[in-house]
């Protein structure tokens, strides 16, 4: 069964507290648990970020391996997905600067195309939403990667804005601003496209 | 009509707009249909962004998730959570941080400003130059003029004490170094009494070891008491006579007798001049003082300065003269006015002439004689000339008479007829002429 993402990526405080807790401790069970529980979460934050499912993978593992390292400097009681999609927000900064430097060319992204365009039942309707997304996918693309992060937590994780200021590190009201810029920015960039907004 | 705001069409959409702000948006909503696209497109688009960036890879993918983020974990070198906790890791994975690197540098440079800053603002102490004990001293305040004190050799300062100065400051004596110039600072400006009442001037020694008081120009220095008249001498008894080591500045009423016309500042040589008696064991008392009445007064009187005077005992065996006449009094001065050479080889054939006539043996005598005639060497013609030819000649004449020889004869002959030659009649002449005969007589006896 498919779980809701938005819905699995918390955790019961005192069972979240308890874990981290072992972790610190070395017990690696408790921290297979974590990442169990939070892998899918990770991962959707990861590819939101990447538009790339190699990508992805390689930033999700990467994000808890980090954490792993990380653990003996987490503050017990904080909540922990915040913790996490930060870590997978700064890999992704450096995976947007690393690639910046030295752009790589990849046919990911058209695996990806032609494996959306294996779902549907009528051709030319799978053709139309295929254009859209590629549309809405690229106009997102040319966010800078702040506004990626803040709408890829927002509308694909569904975090609260005190989550996402955790996650980001800045205060909620910069999160409303930001958000807010971002999403113009998106609308603004997908007329200049050419093509009616989605 | 004001539409509403992105960020209020933003925080709508989002749900976060509570209170007065949300029913304020909601009633705009209802009445403007343009915001009501606006958030409704705003709504697709996040709906359509969410689909667009959701991926499934599938439960398969999920399932070993775990087991290859173990794996990689593995791989990395991790061996568990506890080996990265804090306190328990190594220095150089604490300076992994960057804000703790930065940290470190940024006390690094404040350690090493303050150093600097200590360095160039830092004072230096700079030595003492001074004396302290000596400040303390010169800060003394002389005592009122006292009765004044005999001047003794052995006379020590009191203890140095703020506001009294110590009552004596002997010439002689041993006493602190730090004393001394403290000593001299006692004298104030305008007190010159009352350190002469006191006893304390500034004395030094000069080339003969005689302690030569300084004195100011103007002020007079007083004559040091006579010697108290010697005990008639036994035949072979060793006479000592008294040597001033020091002058003593003269008092203001002093001052005036002594520049009083006529006045004698220094008892003169007086008497008859007892003729030489020739040979005999007494002629040798009487001839040192033939030579100390007779030939040297005279000729030095006019130069003669009141306590510059050497008073030297005469050990002669013979028979015993009444009185002092046995002492032979010779003069330090009488040469200040020769060059420099000349003046040193005197003043040391008087100093050997005045051993002689202590010790009275011919060897001295010889010696006396030999530096007289160095003297005589460097002099030109002149009365002193005269004068250091007729000492030579006494010398020579004590010489013979202290141990008769051929040589000592010649000598003495050649040193008498070489006086006589440009002697000017008088008593020294006189005195060379007996001296001559008596020689004369010596030889023939022998």
């Amino acid at each position: 069964m498919k779980t809701d993402p938005r819905r699995s990526s918390a955790l019961e405080p005192d069972r979240e507290a308890s874990l981290v807790r072992a972790a610190q401790g070395g017990d690696e069970a408790a921290f297979t648990e974590i990442v169990r529980h939070f892998q899918r979460a990770v991962y959707r934050v990861a590819y939101a970020l990447t538009r790339n499912a190699s990508d992805a993978d390689d930033l999700a593992q990467e994000t808890f391996v980090r954490a792993y390292q990380a653990i003996g400097r987490f503050r017990v009681g904080e909540p922990l997905y915040p913790w996490l999609s930060r870590i997978t927000v700064n890999l992704a900064y450096s995976l947007f600067r690393r690639r910046r430097r030295r752009p790589e060319t990849s046919i990911e992204p058209l695996v990806e195309a032609g494996r959306q365009w294996a779902g549907g039942d009528d051709p030319a309707e799978r053709a139309a939403e295929a254009e859209r997304h590629e549309r809405l996918t690229q106009a997102f693309a040319e966010l800078s990667p702040e506004h990626q992060a803040v709408l890829t937590l927002r509308v694909v994780e569904d975090l609260s804005y005190d989550d996402i200021a955790r996650s980001l590190g800045v205060p909620a009201g910069t999160v409303m601003s930001r958000l807010s810029r971002a999403r113009a920015e998106l609308r603004a960039r997908l007329r200049r496209r050419g093509g009616e907004e989605p | 009509m004001s539409h509403l705001s992105d960020d209020r069409l933003s925080e709508l959409a989002d749900g976060v707009l509570e209170g007065s702000a949300r029913a304020a948006a909601e009633r705009h909503l209802e009445g403007c249909a343009r915001c009501r696209e606006a958030l409704a497109a705003l709504a697709a688009q996040d709906e359509a962004l969410r689909s667009a960036l959701e991926h499934d890879p599938g439960e398969a993918y999920f399932e070993s998730f775990a087991g290859r983020v173990r794996a990689r974990m593995r791989a990395a070198g991790l061996r568990g959570a506890q080996a990265r906790m804090p306190g328990i890791r190594g220095l150089a994975y604490w300076f992994r941080s960057p804000p703790r690197l930065a940290l470190v540098g940024a006390v690094a440079t404040v350690v090493v400003g303050v150093g600097i800053v200590m360095v160039a603002t830092r004072e230096v102490r700079m030595p003492v130059l001074r004396e302290p004990a000596l400040e303390r001293r010169v800060e003394q305040q002389a005592p009122p003029p006292g009765p004044p004190t005999q001047p003794s050799s052995e006379a020590v300062a009191p203890p140095a004490a703020k506001g009294s100065a110590p009552a004596t400051a002997p010439v002689a004596g041993a006493r602190p170094p730090a004393e001394a110039p403290a000593e001299k600072e006692q004298v104030a400006p305008g007190s010159a009494s009352r350190a002469t009442a006191s006893g304390a001037h500034e004395v030094r020694r000069n080339e003969l070891g005689e302690d030569v008081p300084v004195s100011r120009p103007g002020e007079f220095v007083r004559r040091p008491p006579p010697a108290a008249p010697a005990p008639p001498a036994e035949p072979g008894q060793t006479v000592y006579a008294r040597r001033p080591r020091y002058a003593e500045p003269l008092k203001s009423a002093e001052r005036l007798e002594a520049v009083t016309p006529g006045a004698q500042p220094a008892p003169a040589v007086s008497g008859p001049s007892p003729e030489p008696t020739g040979g005999g064991p007494g002629e040798s008392a009487a001839l040192s003082d033939e030579v100390a009445k007779s030939a040297p007064a005279p000729a030095l009187a006019p130069e003669a300065r009141a306590g510059k005077a050497r008073v030297v005992a005469d050990r002669t065996s013979g028979p015993a003269e009444p009185g002092p006449a046995r002492l032979v009094r010779v003069r330090a001065d009488a040469f200040d006015a020769l060059p420099t050479q000349p003046r040193m080889l005197a003043r040391n054939a008087l100093r050997l002439t005045a051993l002689a006539a202590t010790i009275g043996t011919a060897p001295a005598w010889d010696s006396a004689a030999a530096e007289w005639e160095r003297a005589l060497e460097s002099m030109e013609a002149g009365p002193l000339e005269r004068d250091i030819r007729f000492r030579l000649a006494h010398a020579r004449m004590m010489a013979w008479r202290g141990g008769a020889t051929e040589r000592r004869t010649t000598r003495a002959a050649e040193a008498l007829d070489a006086f006589l030659a440009q002697a000017p009649p008088g008593a020294q002449r006189d005195s060379a002429l007996a001296w001559r005969a008596a020689l004369k007589a010596g030889t023939a006896e022998r």
